[in-house]
Formats: structure tokens, sequence, C-alpha cells
């Protein structure tokens, strides 16, 4: 079960990647305005997300296809 | 010396023995029984197998990195299985530039991009298969091949049916690519789904090598990078032909899948 946590761009030097699935700072992904990134971790919450607001998959996919963190599609 | 028997790609033994080995005439492979696959090889080394594994793209930021850009100035073809979840994304990119994809939009068009020449305006001037029959489904299995000639024509293969262009209008012949799955740059959706052997060639490829490749699971001669997607493990994606290995980011620690594959 992976469980996914949007965070706000202030909160990135308290991200610890050796709980979360995210390779590295390099690779998070933000949201188009860069004012929040996304993590995922797999089985107990990590520390430095314990009250943070979680989604399951299918509700993360509908709010990244939002238009905060998705352009609107090329050829509609 | 010893003769092979020989059969063709749609007369192999129903009822094979282990170690049987026969000489497809149509495809000029020799085949071998390994008492639940046929395995192949061809003329030139590069063989198939068993199938092992596909990759789980959860849509959200999964994506692998190539070590280097594939870069083709010419004729080429791209070959991959992708078995969406949703339609929407990038399924290859370019992170440099961003001016190299291949991108599939809500209602399953291909749409192929690249260069710095290239256009994508909505509606015309951007290299797209808007054929109904040619769109991406999902929740399937579907063998996707890409091919341009020398002069620059464009054709998508969909499971081992041929479609032309709609709208093209492309003079730059480089293309690009070093990333599956997503532009993190350039966030017009991120794929969602299953991927399996995606293979780069320096050539176009022949209606009997697509074929070849849907039906068999052969790769031909002017590979420049294959990716066989059987690692079932670790954070590298393995190029058999190079040395061009790629990157799994932010995947889960199984995303690997031993039972949904294209074959």
């Amino acid at each position: 079960m992976i469980t996914y946590i949007i965070l706000d761009a202030s909160e990135l030097g308290n991200v610890d990647f050796n709980r979360v699935c995210q390779t590295s700072a390099d690779t998070l992904r933000y949201s188009l305005d860069g004012s929040k990134f996304l993590l995922k971790f797999e089985g107990d919450t990590p520390s430095f997300l314990i009250g943070e607001p979680q989604y399951d998959h299918s509700e993360i996919l509908n709010i990244l296809s939002g238009s905060e963190w998705t352009s609107p599609d090329l050829l509609s | 010396m010893s003769t092979f028997s020989t059969c063709t790609s749609s007369t192999r033994p129903g009822s094979p023995t282990d170690g049987d080995v026969l000489f497809e005439t149509d495809t000029k492979n020799v085949i071998i029984w390994d008492g639940t696959n046929w395995r192949g090889y061809t003329n030139d080394g590069i063989s198939f197998g068993a199938n092992a594994y596909s990759l789980d793209f959860d849509g959200t930021d999964d994506n692998i990195t190539l070590g280097s850009n594939i870069s083709i100035s010419g004729a080429f073809s791209i070959s991959m299985w992708v078995r969406p979840d949703s339609l929407l994304g990038k399924y290859l990119g370019d992170t440099a530039t961003d001016s190299t994809f291949v991108y599939v939009n809500g209602s399953g068009n291909i749409t192929f991009r690249g260069g710095s020449g290239f256009t994508t305006s909505v509606g015309g001037g951007s290299t797209s298969w808007t054929n109904t029959a040619a769109n991406l489904i999902t929740g399937s299995w579907q063998h996707i091949v890409i091919t341009r000639d020398t002069g620059l024509g464009y054709t998508l293969w969909r499971n081992n049916t041929s479609f032309t262009t709609t709208g093209a209008s492309l003079t730059d012949s480089d293309i690009s690519f070093n990333q599956i799955g997503e532009i993190l740059s350039y966030p017009y959706g991120v794929y969602n789904g299953k991927f399996d052997d995606l293979a780069f060639y320096n050539k176009e490829l022949s209606s009997s090598e697509v074929s070849s490749i849907y039906n068999n699971n052969l790769h031909t001669s002017g590979l420049v990078a294959l990716y066989k997607f059987d690692e079932g493990s670790g954070s590298t994606l393995v190029d058999s032909v190079g040395s061009n290995d790629g990157t799994l980011n932010n995947f889960p620690a199984s995303p690997w899948s031993s039972t949904d594959k294209p074959y």
C-alpha cells in the first residue's frame, strides 16, 4: 500500500529521502507554480510526515490531474 | 553438418517437445522450445526469451532517466509495449530540451515531436495520428512502433497495423530521447500504466520486421538500444545492446510485475 502526501515547498529541508519512494530532491514533482511537491511512502508513516493529510492512489491521481499540477491537454 | 526442420512463424508445432529446434523460413530465425516458451535467436545475435517482467508506472512521478541521450538523425524506429491505465501523458521524452517526446492525449491520439524545428500546435502542424483505430486504449497491452523513413515520412504501427500521419509537416531530422515515463519540467501528464520492451533502431523497420517483433518479440539489426524491462528488482534498467542503462526514479520497492505482461 502506497500513501501519497503533498507538502509545501518550504518543507523540503525536513524530508528524509531514505523513508520515501522519491529518489532525491532532484526528482521531485512540483505543482506548476512550484509551491508544493509530492511524496509517497510504503508502510508506516515516517515521523516527519505524521499529521500531514494522506491520499491513496486514486485520490492523488485526481488531485494531480487538476490545473494546479497538470497543464491543459496539448491535443484535446 | 546437421539440418534443422523448418516451419514459419505461423506454423510452429502445436505440441513441441523440450529442446525442439527449428528454422523459421519467413523470419530466418532459429527457435528452441524450452518446455514453456519458444526462445529465438537472430542472425545478429540479439536473442529473445521468455518475458520475465513488465514495469508499472503509477502515473504520479515514476520515471526512468537514461544515462545519455539517444540521438538519431535520419531514419529511425521506436518499438514499445504499453498497457495504459489512463491515456494522457508523455510516454517518452527529453529532459534536456523537451523538444522530443511521444505524447498521448486524453482521447488516445499519439503525437510524436522531435527536434527544435517541430511544432505541436493544437489541431495541426504536429506529427500525430488521429485515426480512431490508431488510438491507444486503457487496460490492454498494445504494441506501438513509430518509424521514420529517410524522407522524414512517419508511420505508426499499433498492434501490427500501420497508420500514416495526419497533419505532419516536419523538417527537423534530429531526435533525442533520455527519459521514459515523464518529463518533470514539462508537466502535460505523466505516464500511468505498465511498460515493456522498448527498442530504438537507426533505420525504418519494414512491415515484416514490425510483424516479427509483434508476433515473436524478435529484434532485428539496427538496434541502438534495447530495454527488456526484465530486471525484476533494483533501480537500473539495462540496455541489452549498448551501455546506455537507465535509472528508475521515484518508484516504490516492487514496481515489477511477473504476471501482467504482453506475452
